[in-house]
């Protein structure tokens, strides 16, 4: 069969609050555009297909998985990467809570895994235990039994609310 | 940087109908419609699915939004989904938590967050899978589509979507606009799924069912199932059993071996025909119940 070269398109887009222009072959991922075109290395292919949750990136404030969505179909939206948490190379409450409790092990899951929770946060400030494992189901981790991510997520709602 | 290499398609956005008419006029074949993609990003990587002209169907914003309309002289409430809708707005929906509860209780059900946030309604309709998770709570809530295309729309009962396993009986430049649920107010309904894990799975089997009383009789009923034969379908010999019955477990249960002799099951690589058809009594016969404990 024979494959000619992708054509192209100009999108214009917000990535972690930086205005982005590029011209991009129209099937080239939100995950390679992200993570080759604009090295943001947060954002790591897992499956490729949708499941496994390690390309989860904000788009318009909403969790997605960064693999099975076209660079194209970005063109116009805001997106924000584990990179956009951390504010002037500051951490987030997000990231900390995951240091703290003992949340990190190899580190693969982990920036899908807290764009989810922030995305999950940021419609439900006070999520329960059982909110949240079924806000990460789509997020697999091979190192951490996943408790002390729910634990972690929990924590930073708990401090959350406490300061308001 | 990865090698692209293209799969030689066009990719446009349509702000409007007038230019998707123009886009769909002149493109010849081979027109892919895309909605939340969760399914078709996959299959155009993979080559399982291609096309010459990917039409991207997001920048048509007023297909997405779910409204009420009251109900009048003569003519009954409806709730009207628009077809780029996401999975994720009808969960957290309380008008349809409220008057369609499966709708919203398949919905939590679908996939992982992330593809609920970015998966369709529309879109999981047109997919024509076979255990797609809106079809059987839209079946029992009597769902009707509005369909368009450059040459006008049509409505068509959402029964009379799907041909087979992958396969509607919509025209190739035609797309679903709307998804329309008329209102019964004395209604219970219900959706279950049978799958490997409680999260993320396709299901095996999944079902709906809504059931109306009146002087403690059945007066309305209706059962879909999805994963019993090659479309999502209707059981209308169990219906047509239940209709005038008491709602009892007893009968339940002998609904649910009827719905799985009109099932006709395929083995897969998720489970097989005997399988499928061992638990379809089983998931019928609590969807009955689950709708009933809905009425009170
Ligand atoms: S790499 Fe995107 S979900 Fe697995
Ligand atoms: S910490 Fe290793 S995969 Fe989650």
């Amino acid at each position: 069969m024979e494959h000619k070269e992708a054509n192209s398109r100009k999108i214009k887009l917000l990535v972690n609050n930086v205005a982005r222009e590029d011209t991009v072959p129209v099937d080239l991922r939100l995950a390679d555009y992200l993570r080759d075109w604009l090295n943001l290395k947060s954002v790591k292919e897992g499956c490729g297909v949708g499941d496994c949750g390690a390309c989860t990136v904000l788009l318009d404030g909403k969790a997605v998985v960064s693999c099975i969505i076209m660079a194209v179909e970005a063109d116009g939206s805001s997106i924000v990467t584990l990179e956009g948490l951390a504010a002037e190379g500051k951490m987030s409450d997000l990231q900390e809570a995951f240091l703290a409790k003992g949340a990190v092990q190899c580190g693969f899951c982990t920036p899908g895994m807290i764009m989810t929770a922030a995305g999950l946060l940021a419609e439900n400030p006070q999520p329960t235990a059982e909110e949240i494992k079924r806000a990460v189901a789509g997020n697999l981790c091979r190192c951490t039994g996943y408790q002390k991510i729910i634990e972690a997520v929990l924590y930073t709602a708990e401090i959350r609310n406490q300061k308001d | 940087m990865i090698e692209q290499r293209g799969k030689g398609y066009e990719y446009c956005r349509p702000g409007s109908w007038e230019e998707l008419a123009a886009i769909l006029c002149k493109a010849e074949a081979g027109v892919m419609f895309l909605a939340g993609g969760t399914d078709l990003a996959v299959d155009l990587r993979t080559g399982k699915k291609s096309c010459a002209h990917l039409v991207d169907l997001k920048g048509l914003t007023e297909l997405q939004g779910i409204a009420e309309t009251a109900a009048e002289e003569g003519k009954k409430g409806e709730i009207c989904i628009g077809s780029l809708t996401s999975i994720h707005q009808l969960e957290i929906n309380p008008l349809l938590q409220e008057k369609a509860a499966a709708l919203p209780e398949a919905a939590c059900q679908l996939g992982s967050r992330q593809v609920r946030n970015r998966a369709t309604l529309g879109g999981n309709l047109a997919n024509a899978s076979p255990t797609a998770d809106t079809a059987a709570p839209l079946l029992v809530l009597d769902a009707f589509l509005e369909l368009w295309s450059p040459s006008g729309s049509r409505h068509i009962p959402v029964e009379d979507l799907w041909q087979k396993a992958g396969k509607t009986f919509l025209a190739a430049d035609e797309i679903i606009r709307q998804i329309t649920l008329p209102l019964a107010p004395g209604r219970g309904t219900a959706f279950m799924k049978l799958g490997p894990r409680q999260a993320m799975d396709i299901a095996i089997i999944n079902a709906a069912a809504s059931l109306e009383l009146e002087d403690g009789r059945i007066s309305q009923v209706r059962i879909a199932l999805g994963g019993a034969g090659e479309r999502p379908l209707r059981m209308k010999q169990a219906e047509a059993f239940l209709l005038g019955k008491e709602a009892t477990a007893e009968h339940f249960a002998q609904a649910g071996v009827l719905a799985a002799q009109e099932s006709s099951p395929r083995s897969s690589r998720r489970a097989s025909r005997e399988y499928r058809l061992a638990t379809i009594p089983v998931l019928t016969e609590r969807v009955l119940l689950k709708a009933l404990s809905r009425l009170s």
